[in-house]
């Protein structure tokens, strides 16, 4: 077990490491010159010059390469390029509370829901009730969560001032301020998961009580509850875990449409006005805090598994 | 106007000859009263010298001149408006303001700061020499309680105003407004040309005097709000210091906290502001980088007040009757470019074909439909009709005139002429080339619109820097934007005069000049404006650049249209400007 989670820790290092060499690849492969979009388009060329400068960009990429991993390896990601007077440390860490507030709140709704979904759906399964779980689901996953987002904007936060337009709390908002404020985009992600989560969990649901273990509690005389607490849901679960420990880098990261429209200052948009910006630094920054959440993320999933799962924690204690 | 001369003449005495000439102007109703007004404040005088001008000349009613007056006038403060608000104004209490999410680039850098959400930030803390007045013009209501010209106008004298301090309660001097100029022409910040470094002496503590390069009639505007990035800053400021490194200021409200990431800035009430503690305790200002979202938070009452909204996307708002509606006179718009000189013998380096795309256009049509009525229609330069030398008989307002189009195509030899309208994706200007496309198809032409994003559009199709991105190199001297589109529309916003319009995007050479326009009669007319100094020349001078660019059609301006913002009903005494400044010294919310 121990040799499984140091070997991967060092994968997980050695895949930052590539991910750190390609973003600090992209200044130079991006079209357009970052520091022509900093200093302004109508900048003298001595101006220019001197944010080229300032921002290590006259460099070969090789120095600049050296220079990103000694300072990487030393969580020193320097000062935003074009936010002076902020470090990258500062605007990640930021981002990134904001962030694990919104995806904690999120998962708190969406995971009870979809798996009770899922497990009930295929326990009733191929009556209208599953189908009704099944569709729904489908459908609404298969709108984008922008919107879902601009909808609930017009049909819920303009008219009823308990749901808020503007997702961040006012400073220093207790715990249930926060979480109302939250509401809406954490809905919204309700509403792009619920089908996805609930369809896993179904399939994984129905393969188990086919299963002859299963079978065997069933007849030795367990009741429902018993058999699913204690055979069903320990296999049933197990393609759900992986799945949503696949999908936190995303919920991290991606959410920039949402984050707009909620007006919420989170990581996924942190990473997009970088990209807009040509910010390197706090890209770099935003980048790799995803990955690592991303990575962090699998290997619980990997880890949770195995506890679920013996099958699984015997061919991880045997390191092949 | 029956004239009291020896009134007249008493006044005119304790004037310089600047002044005479505007008051002379005036006194023989060369100009209106509203351009008397306006151009008095420009050139230093004050409202109660004004107020004796127009007694003199047998004008009673001298209210709302210069500007000294509380600024409940045109500034879009309109308590009357809007349904519920009518109830007292109360002391203390926080309001909540979405703004435009700032550019990061600048971050909180007076100097340097490009937008209006940054705008509207470093300007509570911060204040200008000269400050807003009414109907959209400046007034002495910032720093300088008073300026005069020299006789010439290549010197102007400001006397600031007296106990104003910083916040650590030292005293502000001449001293920081001399090393504020410096650091405004260390990166040109609408002085270049104008001003020279070190060209400010400071006589005493209240007194600066800034000596010009040459004669320049309009320099209050260029050191007013109108000139966003000339906020008066200590003298050991240094060029790229920025708000929340170094909280400072004269104005009305204290720097509190910014977070970069969302934007919101956080203001307290200076206690020993000079013009005496605001009403409201604290002001919060919210960054939306979403319009729509910031729209919808202002319907859902979630913030007290918003900057900036389109006419159409925030309908919502203008239909709301509990919405108090801000939207000063602004000289905004949209200008339609047609590269005059590339590609050689293009369809539009003809002047026939640039006129007849002139005469499809349907301005009004614009108008209501991309403005809902909140624009007027104009006439093809960028000379808004409210400057007091706009000349109104300079030419007539060119109509639609479809056949009168095709004439002038069949002239041109380019019946079914053929062109794709470059433009980017800012508000307004997609929609406007929807309608110039449908427009000219009218006369046979066959116009494709193609948009960009904006922040790509200015660097591959308008006019850059010669070595911007992809950009080829310029086609040389007289062709300043040897890439830009043969046709296409750009945004332009709010100036107090036109300077900026007519000297970078018109003048032979000048650096967003996309139309590649070469006129050694325009260069000489604009040189004749600046250096005039007296209404007569300014007039004569822009009446003539009107004329000029309406018949040679390098660009067709089809409009001007307002800035919109606006608050709930129940505050009061907000003022903004159609640069974005929302002022709220005077604001309060009421019981």
């Amino acid at each position: 077990m121990g040799r499984f989670i140091v070997r991967r820790l060092l994968l997980s290092i050695l895949t930052l490491a590539i991910i750190l060499v390609l973003v600090t690849l992209i200044p130079n492969i991006a079209p357009g010159d970052p520091a022509r979009k900093i200093a302004g388009g109508t900048a003298s060329p001595e101006r220019l010059q001197a944010v080229t400068e300032s921002l290590g960009l006259d460099k070969s990429v090789g120095e600049q390469l050296v220079d990103v991993a000694s300072d990487t390896a030393q969580f020193d990601f320097g000062m935003s390029f074009t936010r002076p007077t902020e470090t990258v440390t500062g605007l990640v860490t930021t981002s990134l509370w904001n962030s694990t507030k919104l995806v904690v709140f999120s998962l708190f709704l969406v995971l009870p829901l979809s798996i009770a979904g899922g497990v009930y759906a295929a326990y009733k399964r191929d009556t209208w009730i599953d189908r009704l779980i099944v569709n729904v689901g489908v459908a609404l996953a298969s709108v984008p969560e922008f919107v879902v987002g601009v909808l609930f904007l017009a049909l819920l936060a303009v008219p009823i001032s308990f749901f808020k337009v503007v997702a961040s709390p006012p400073p220093g908002a207790g715990i249930f301020t926060q979480l109302q404020y939250m509401l809406l985009p954490a809905l919204t992600v309700v509403t792009v998961y619920f089908g996805y989560i609930a369809r896993i969990t179904r399939a994984g649901t129905i393969t188990a009580l086919s299963a002859d273990y299963t079978r065997t509690a069933f007849m030795k005389g367990l009741s429902t509850g018993k058999v699913f607490r204690k055979h069903v849901l320990r296999n049933s679960l197990l393609p759900t875990v992986a799945v949503v420990g696949t999908q936190l880098g995303y919920l991290f990261g991606g959410m920039v449409g949402l984050e707009l429209i909620y007006n919420y200052p989170g990581l996924g948009r942190l990473i997009f006005d970088a990209v807009d910006s040509a910010d390197y630094p706090t890209l770099r920054g935003g980048v790799l805090s995803v990955a690592i959440i991303y990575m962090l993320a699998t290997l619980g999933a990997d880890l949770l598994i195995a506890w679920m799962n013996p099958r699984a924690r015997l061919s991880i204690s045997e390191g092949s | 106007m029956k004239i009291n001369w020896r009134l007249l003449d008493k006044v005119r005495r304790r004037a310089n000859p600047i002044q005479v000439d505007l008051i002379d102007a005036y006194a023989q109703n060369r100009i209106s009263r509203r351009s008397f007004l306006r151009r008095g404040v420009i050139v230093g005088l004050s409202a109660p010298f004004m107020g004796s001008v127009l007694a003199a000349c047998g004008d009673g009613e001298s209210e709302g001149s210069g500007g000294n007056d509380t600024g409940s006038g045109d500034n879009g403060t309109d308590t009357t408006a809007g349904g519920s608000g009518g109830g007292e104004p109360v002391a203390g209490g926080d309001l909540r303001v979405g703004i435009q999410f700032g550019d990061a680039n600048s971050g909180l850098d007076p100097l340097n700061m490009l937008d209006l959400g940054t705008y509207n930030v470093l300007s509570q803390s911060f204040e200008y020499l000269v400050g807003l007045g009414t109907d959209g013009n400046i007034g002495p209501r910032g720093l300088a309680e008073s300026w005069t010209p020299n006789d010439d106008g290549s010197a102007w004298t400001f006397t600031l105003r007296e106990g104003v301090t910083w916040q650590d309660g030292s005293p502000l001097t001449s001293a920081d407004v001399a090393a504020t100029i410096d650091r405004m022409v260390e990166v040109g910040a609408g002085l270049a040309g104008v001003v020279s470094e070190g060209a400010v002496e400071t006589p005493d503590d209240r007194t600066a005097v800034i000596n010009l390069d040459s004669p320049n009639g309009n320099l209050p505007v260029l050191v007013s709000i109108f000139n966003p990035q000339s906020l008066v800053t200590p003298a050991d400021y240094s060029n790229g210091t920025t708000l929340d490194e170094r909280p400072e200021g004269t104005g009305p409200w204290l720097f509190e906290s910014h977070d970069a990431t969302s934007f919101t800035t956080v203001f307290k009430a200076n206690e020993n502001y000079w013009g005496g503690r605001p009403n409201l305790d604290t002001v919060t200002l919210i960054g939306f980088e979403d319009s729509g979202t910031r729209i919808s938070a202002m319907q859902a009452r979630e913030l007290d007040a918003i900057q900036e909204f389109g006419a159409v996307d925030g309908s919502s708002l203008l239909n709301d009757e509990n919405m108090v509606i801000l939207s000063p006179p602004a000289a905004n718009h949209r200008q339609l470019w047609f590269n005059t000189q590339v590609p050689s013998g293009g369809p539009f380096t003809d002047p026939r074909v640039r006129q007849a795309v002139a005469y499809c256009l349907d301005r009004q049509q614009m108008v209501d439909t991309l403005f809902e009525g909140r624009a007027i229609v104009a006439n093809d330069h960028p000379v808004h009709p409210s400057l007091p030398f706009f000349d109104e008989g300079a030419t007539p307002q060119r109509e639609r005139d479809i056949e009168k189009a095709k004439q002038l195509l069949a002239e041109a030899g380019q019946e079914g002429l053929t062109a794709t309208l470059e433009t980017g994706d800012i508000i307004y200007s997609a929609d406007m080339a929807a309608i110039v496309e449908q427009n000219c198809a009218e006369a046979g032409m066959n116009i494709t619109v193609s948009v960009t994003a904006n922040s790509d559009f200015y660097g591959e199709y308008w006019c850059t820097g010669a070595s911007w991105g992809a950009q080829p190199e310029t086609g040389g001297p007289g062709v300043p934007c040897g890439a830009s589109a043969p046709i296409g529309i750009v945004d332009y916003g709010h100036r107090p005069t036109p300077d900026i319009y007519f000297g970078r995007a018109l003048q032979t050479d000048g650096d967003w000049n996309s139309s590649n326009y070469a006129s050694a009669e325009f260069d000489q007319l604009f040189t004749e404006y600046q250096g005039a100094v007296d209404v007569d020349g300014q007039k004569a001078a822009v009446g003539k650049i009107q004329q000029l660019l309406h018949d040679d059609c390098p660009a067709a301006y089809p409009f001007f249209f307002d800035y919109l913002g606006g608050h709930d009903a129940s505050v009061s005494g907000i003022e903004n400007t159609a640069l974005g400044h929302m002022l709220f010294q005077n604001a309060s919310k009421t019981a």
